[in-house]
């Protein structure tokens, strides 16, 4: 019982924080996959709620789930671009290390930083309130002028 | 035996059964005339190994690519077949010249004889670029080229992995006449002058004469008609060989007996003579006429030849010639078009003209492709 709230109160969390969250660190993941980010960081939280293991589980697994989603994301390669070298001699292996593993170099820094972002507001969730609302000025701002 | 294809594949367009070869006798360039879509598409993703064919087999040079019988499927990768179409992209994240150093590396890695002593890739490089007109856009990043510039790109990385076979699908669709033209002469030359066959596949008539040594037609998914390109684009022998071919003059005809058709939308009974002057037998599964707007006259012709009235002349001016459209049955709607050159006829005098001759050695019998087969 105790779980099923803690599950409960974390995607309610989890949604309300998705906006803005989303918008700091990756907007391109998907609000689901951010959902499940949100409930993956917040029910070990909840579940040793208190005691400086949940802290740490929290800080712990919001760098990792956003550090890693990213990262990967960064790697992505689209399907043509696979045909593509498959028809010019390139196997698999190849594509994985001419074609994949650069992309995901590059993407390590947003990632790391993306990471961070993510410690940042599992710590002070308030802080995802105040860049919301930050956001929410800083865009009437940008139409207005 | 260079190439042997046979296959047979369900698509969401239809079935595709194609079957056709490229022998050591007839080395020659092969242009595949279709409409573009998912059949033709799937004719040449079979032949590199990116589709699996439901039915058939694939030989090159004496290889099984696959062979559904069998069991056997070689992987895209180990074929050695080239193919541009438009899904066929440029790596987003690597220079123009890295894209080429790539594939000439996986090449040389694979065994693949580069023809170049000491540092092959770097001895080739250049050279490929300079074939395709690339000097000095090596180092740009593919977002950074024009669409011209991406496409000889594509043509220098596909050289680059050594094929023993070229497969294009209409791989310059979106350029200029003239920019597509020096693409294809540029990679048909180099593909000569490496003896690697080619087969194009497009709908532009023009551009298949210049790819081509051979033509075939590919009729809703299944192989038609064959032929050497300069006989094919004389006397296409299907209606939808002629369409293809540029034909623009064509009408539905009913055979009337051995010798006799009925063209109803031309008014007109047609039969053709031969040297002879015998009437010559209408083929079988005959179902149109067609006659090249180049070969209608407005003088009566030496030999036999058919004569048609025209009815609500129209005359529509272009950069070099007139292009006269007329109707040879008062009331109907299906039109005639014949393009004159400006110097030998002006307006007013082609709209005076009431009667127009057709050869009968030009008049072309058309079989209806699915029945020839």
């Amino acid at each position: 019982m105790e779980l099923l709230s803690a599950l409960t109160q974390s995607i309610l969390i989890g949604a309300a924080l998705l906006v803005p969250a989303g918008a700091l660190s990756s907007l391109v993941i998907p609000p689901l996959a951010d959902a499940l980010l949100f409930a993956g960081i917040f029910v070990p939280a909840e579940i040793f709620a208190g005691s400086s293991l949940g802290f740490a589980l929290t800080i712990v697994s919001a760098f990792c789930l956003e550090f890693l989603l990213l990262h990967m994301r960064a790697g992505k390669i689209r399907r043509d671009e696979i045909l593509t070298a498959r028809t010019l001699g390139l196997d698999r292996r190849q594509i994985r290390k001419n074609l994949i593993r650069p992309r995901m170099r590059c993407g390590l820094p947003l990632a790391f930083l993306a990471g961070i972002c993510r410690m940042c507001l599992s710590i002070c969730p308030y802080l995802a309130l105040i860049l919301a609302a930050a956001l929410v000025v800083n865009w009437i701002l940008g139409r207005k002028s | 035996m260079i190439l042997q294809v046979k296959i047979r594949k369900q698509t969401k367009e239809g079935l595709l059964d194609a079957a056709f070869s490229i022998t050591e006798h007839d080395r020659q360039n092969l242009s595949i005339l279709a409409e573009p879509g998912e059949l033709r598409t799937g004719l040449l993703t079979c032949i590199a190994g990116l589709e699996k064919p439901d039915e058939g087999s694939v030989i090159l040079n004496d290889r099984v690519l696959s062979d559904t019988l069998k069991g056997t499927f070689v992987k895209p990768e180990e074929r050695h077949v080239g193919l541009i179409c438009r899904q066929t992209v440029l790596f987003s994240g690597l220079t123009v010249q890295d894209n080429v150093r790539l594939v000439l590396t996986a090449a040389e890695k694979a065994g693949l004889s580069l023809a170049s002593s000491g540092n092959p890739v770097e001895r080739l490089l250049p050279d490929l670029l300079h074939d395709f007109g690339l000097d000095g856009l090596g180092g740009k990043m593919p977002s950074e080229l024009t669409a011209s510039q991406r496409v000889r790109a594509l043509f220098a990385r596909m050289m680059a992995s050594q094929p023993q076979l070229v497969l294009l699908d209409d791989p310059v669709s979106g350029l200029d006449g003239e920019t597509r033209a020096s693409i294809l002469c540029a990679a048909r030359d180099l593909c000569r002058k490496k003896q690697i066959p080619v087969i194009y596949a497009g709908a532009n008539a023009d551009e298949a004469y210049q790819m081509g040594d051979r033509i075939l037609v590919l009729e809703n998914g299944k192989t038609g008609e064959s032929k050497e390109k300069n006989a094919f684009f004389e006397k296409p022998k299907t209606l939808t060989g002629a369409l293809m071919s540029g034909v623009s003059n064509v009408a539905r005809a009913v055979p009337l007996s051995k010798t006799h058709a009925l063209v109803s939308d031309w008014g007109l009974v047609v039969m053709k003579r031969g040297e002879n002057g015998r009437l010559l037998p209408l083929p079988e599964g005959l179902c149109a006429v067609g006659i090249r707007s180049s070969d209608l006259a407005f003088e009566k012709p030496e030999g036999s030849s058919v004569r048609l009235s025209v009815y609500g002349a129209e005359v529509e001016e272009g950069p070099s010639c007139f292009l006269l459209r007329f109707c040879p049955v008062e009331g109907r709607e299906k039109k005639i078009e014949v393009k004159v050159p400006k110097s030998v006829m002006r307006r007013e005098e082609l709209l005076r003209i009431s009667t127009v001759y057709v050869p009968s050695n030009a008049l072309l019998y058309l079989t209806d492709g699915a029945l020839s087969c």
